[in-house]
Order: C-alpha cells, then structure tokens, then sequence
C-alpha cells in the first residue's frame, strides 16, 4: 500500500491527492514513510487566526482556539489523523469568526447611514 | 501573471483599507460615537468576552496612549506584535526576495518556539483564563 509522503496516512492505490492533508501525491513512495521526523512536519495550527477571531469579539472562535492548542499535542503522540482534523477545523472556525465579524461590521455601518439618512428626510 | 497581478491588487486594497480604518480609529473615540460595532456576546449575555475594550483601546493606542489601551483591554496591546510576527514568519517565502531570510534557519526557530508546540497551549490558556477573569471580576481590566 503506498503512503502519503506528507503526512504518511495509508493510501488507496491510484490516488492523486492525499485524502487527509491534500497532499500531491505524484511522489507517493511505495514502502512505510521513512520515521526520522525531519520530513513530515506538523500541520499549520492557524492560531494567529483564532487569535484574530477573539480579538473581534467572535466567541465562535474559541472552538478554532482550542482545536488550533490540540494540533501539535496530537501530532507529537503520532495521532496524524486527528492532528489533520484538528488543524482543519482551526482554519474552518478562524474563517468563519473573520467572515461573520466582516459581516457584522459592515451590517453595522450600514444600519447606521441608513438611520442618518433617515433622521435627516 | 495574472495570479501576480491580483496579488498587487489584494495587497494596496487591503492596505488602503487598513489606513482607512486606523484613520477613523484615530479620529472618532468609540466610548464617544455610536456608530462603532457592540459585541454582540456582551449584548447577549451582559458580560466581558476577551476581545472587548479592542476599539477603544486601539483608539488610545493610535493616539500613543499605552496606558489607557491596557486599562480597557490587557491582551490587546501584546497581542499586536505576536499576530504580526506570527502572520511575516508564516508568510517568510512569499514576503521576503532575498535568499538569506528565505533560508535562514532562525526564523523557522523561532516560528516553531512562539507559535508551535507548547507555546499555543500557553497562549490558548492565557486568552482562556483572561476570559473567565473577566467575567468573574468586574476589576480585571
């Protein structure tokens, strides 16, 4: 069975892209991944973005927060899989308070001219 | 080309935001104006979140007021530089041409001390228990 070389998950054969990390798998290597460390190197944990999402008031992004504080845990106890998910839902809920505090802030403002607007007819 | 060509855009668009918005943070004081966004869990539960004080104290911070931009909020003023730094060190490829930042080992030491391992832990803690302090004590800042 090939291994994904990124993140050394087991393969279908045939696969282009790693199920798990998205990896580009045109140099799957064909025996176990080699187990020096040196290679494979722990997913981003997106914690700046979390870190930006609380600073916005957006208390969805304490969930992203404490995902984000679980991605290196993981990956150093050879929980790839979980470290994977854990770093995907850090991104997915660092997104998702940026984009809702967008949102917010232009609802906001434009509330706000359409009640000048409306206070001076 | 193309992909370049809307990266140019994306970043003097961003920027010209950002000055935009520092300008009406400098101008207008947010404990004054109404216009300013609430936090919507504070609206909700009547209690602090870690984010809040933000606008203000960014307001005092542009108008060089360090004291003032802790009073309303602890974590806002330290918080600045560590997302900054986090955001260049993860972005080094992309931000820097030359060759001896591009593969020079210390900046990946460093990116792996501050924003990898324990230290996340650490800072998920502090941004957490500031959280709950905040709630629990009206005096915590």
């Amino acid at each position: 069975m090939p291994y994904c070389k990124n993140c050394g998950t087991e393969l279908a054969s045939g696969v282009t892209f790693c199920h798990l990390c998205g990896a580009n798998l045109s140099e799957v290597t064909t025996n176990a991944p080699n187990h020096n460390g040196q290679q494979r190197m722990a997913p981003d944990n997106h914690l700046t973005k979390t870190i930006v999402g609380m600073v916005l008031c957006m208390p969805f992004a304490l969930y992203g927060l404490i995902n984000a504080m679980k991605v290196d845990d993981l990956w150093a106890q050879g929980n790839k899989r979980a470290a994977m998910e854990c770093a995907q839902k850090a991104n997915t809920w660092g997104n998702v308070s940026l984009i809702m505090a967008g949102v917010y802030w232009l609802f906001i403002i434009l509330s706000c001219i359409i009640m000048a607007i409306a206070a001076n007819l | 080309m193309s992909q370049r060509y809307n990266k140019t855009i994306f970043i003097i668009l961003a920027s010209l935001a950002f000055v935009v918005v520092m300008i009406v943070y400098a101008v207008f004081d947010p404990s004054d104006y109404a216009f300013f966004p609430k936090c919507p869990f504070r609206m909700l539960t009547g209690l602090r979140c870690a984010g809040c004080g933000s606008q203000r104290a960014l307001h005092c911070l542009l108008h060089g007021d360090i004291v003032g931009a802790m009073r309303y909020n602890l974590l806002f003023v330290p918080m600045i530089p560590y997302i900054a730094g986090g955001i260049i060190l993860h972005n080094v490829d992309g931000l820097f041409k030359w060759k001896i930042i591009k593969e020079s080992q210390i900046c990946m030491k460093i990116r792996d001390s501050l924003y990898h391992g324990p230290a996340v832990c650490v800072v998920g803690m502090i941004i957490l228990g500031y959280w709950i302090m905040r709630m629990l004590f009206i005096w915590v800042p």
